[in-house]
């Protein structure tokens, strides 16, 4: 059995002129959660939707369980797709619209039970799907991907339309559904820290192009981030700038790199002296990066 | 196993293209106007009967289906259902057949099917003297539908806005039937044969009702709007099946 299910070689997709895939390479592991990361516009969802052959890409290659998506149907007999804006038809009860689903899968009323029930939406699950809240449409969107009895899932910015609890519940679901039912997962989002913390590898995407891929500890290990509240950031900021501290500020918030052990400890050490002198500290936080100091590295 | 999934998701789509509350007042209306237009007219044929009835309804179906097959399939691909259709191992030539049949097939059989059936019933004992030619006339403004519904078909894949999309289908439609009635004025006014019959052959009922009633028409007027629809269909399963981006 092939260990990779998902495979794109020097894929590129234009749009025009645009080149909105330059060169990609990509290959996805049975098994794994692959995070996909970049900022807006950086070739997320053009990367997914030319993968599941609903894009036709100008130049490479495309193999999805060893077929290509865009002319062979039979690549998707195995794929689960969450999309952004999940959408199934607005008017028909979703218990009836995913019995028909996994119909055309072949799956079982049990399997159907099953999803829904993982998602959490057996009691909402007669009411049609303009009748769900945002959290309950993507659970919906969920249980549908996983009618198909699929090996990977495709999930195309899932969490963004969602506020903070159910993106942390939507996470925790899909790491549930990797460690319990050794599904393999692409999943995108533009905010790092979300796919850092369930994700075994990390591919970073800008412009189109492939930036970085690795564990997230590879992706990280040279970018911490210290965030620190204070009353007076023009003085901290002078402070941290004569002790040659590399940062950023936004509003009251300084962030300052913290690469290294030891410039984490100095830096803890000059803070304290900042105390001393008088000075409002509000909050000291050790923070993930964002996707900005990743590109920016 | 390809045709069952393929049933499946056409009784998905059919969902939303049958849906109510649209779909039930057309109903309504084709019967109601056929059953008055049945007993307004002097009908002594069969084929008059399907003719003077059908000419009324093929003007509220076709306006239908250029909300339905047009403007409501762009929108199937703004909201992202079509993307959830494509994603099924069902072929995309496949998948274009099933939005066809949805989105126009049916709703044109069940639209121009009750007026027939109603026009029929009300006046069985002319239409049952010839109930073949009453049926020839009924699958000729079928087909007619069809060119028609190809034409919308062939716009949805071509635009972004379902908004565009019905404004061009409306748009498309109305040029087709003024371009002849334009040619069939000039032709009869100036007494130039050609122009009418390009006219006769561009609507397929009026050429299978004038070679039923017995009337000079050539061959060649039988066949245009077969091959258009032809064309047009092949062209949008075609570009549906190779080009089309959801």
């Amino acid at each position: 059995m092939p260990s990779s299910i998902l495979m794109l070689e020097n894929v590129t997709k234009k749009f025009g002129k645009f080149k909105a895939l330059d060169n990609v390479n990509i290959s996805v592991d049975r098994g794994e959660i692959r995070g996909l990361v970049g900022p807006n516009g950086a070739g997320k969802s053009t990367l997914i939707k030319t993968s599941l052959g609903l894009l036709r890409r100008d130049y490479g290659k495309v193999l999805l369980f060893g077929k290509d998506p865009f002319f062979d149907p039979e690549a998707r007999e195995r794929v689960g797709v969450i999309y952004e804006r999940p959408a199934l038809p607005a008017s028909m009860p979703v218990i009836e619209f995913l019995s028909k689903a996994a119909e055309i899968y072949g799956s079982t009323k049990e399997h159907l039970r099953d999803a829904l029930e993982l998602v959490g939406l057996e009691d909402q699950a007669y009411k049609p799907f303009s009748q769900l809240s945002a959290g309950q449409r993507q659970r919906a969107a969920i249980a549908h991907a996983l009618v198909s009895s699929p090996e990977i899932i495709i999930a195309d910015e899932p969490t963004s339309n969602l506020d903070p609890v159910e993106r942390n519940k939507i996470l925790e679901l899909f790491l549930e559904i990797n460690q319990e039912r050794k599904l393999t997962i692409l999943i995108s989002s533009h905010v790092l820290h979300e796919l850092l913390r369930i994700s075994s590898t990390i591919t970073i995407i800008k412009s189109g192009k492939i930036i970085k891929s690795g564990t997230p500890d590879e992706i990280v290990r040279n970018i911490s981030m210290t965030r620190i509240r204070c009353k007076d950031p023009e003085s901290l900021k002078e402070l941290l700038s004569s002790l040659g501290f590399s940062f950023t500020s936004e509003g009251g918030n300084v962030y300052v790199k913290t690469e290294e052990k030891g410039i984490a400890s100095k830096l803890l050490n000059a803070l304290s002296d900042y105390i001393k002198k008088g000075n409002d500290i509000y909050g000291i936080e050790f923070v993930e990066p964002g996707i900005e100091e990743i590109l920016e590295e | 196993m390809a045709w069952k999934r393929s049933w499946k998701l056409l009784s998905i789509d059919l969902w939303d293209s049958l849906r109510p509350l649209g779909f039930d007042i057309m109903l309504i209306l084709v019967g109601a106007v056929s059953g008055v237009f049945s007993v307004l007219q002097p009908i002594t044929t069969p084929a008059n009967a399907a003719n003077s009835v059908l000419g009324i309804i093929i003007f509220i179906t076709a306006l239908y289906l250029a909300l339905r097959a047009s403007s409501d399939l762009v929108n199937l691909t703004q909201a992202g259902v079509m993307r959830v259709y494509m994603t099924y191992p069902i072929s995309r030539r496949d998948v274009s057949l099933i939005l066809y049949f949805s989105r126009v097939f049916i709703p044109s059989i069940i639209l121009l099917g009750i007026p027939a059936i109603v026009t029929g019933v009300m006046l069985y004992p002319v239409v049952g003297r010839n109930l073949l030619n009453y049926v020839a006339v009924w699958l000729a403004y079928i087909l007619q539908v069809q060119l028609y519904g190809s034409i919308f078909v062939l716009t949805s894949t071509q635009t972004k806005s379902s908004g565009t999309a019905a404004v061009m289908s409306i748009v498309g439609y109305f040029a087709y039937v003024a371009t002849s009635l334009i040619l069939s004025l000039i032709g009869s006014i100036d007494n130039i044969k050609l122009l009418t019959q390009i006219s006769t052959s561009m609507e397929f009922y009026n050429s299978v009702y004038y070679k039923i009633t017995g009337a000079a028409i050539s061959n060649w007027e039988l066949v245009v709007s077969p091959i258009v629809f032809v064309v047009l269909f092949l062209s949008y399963v075609i570009y549906f099946a190779r080009r089309f981006e959801s």
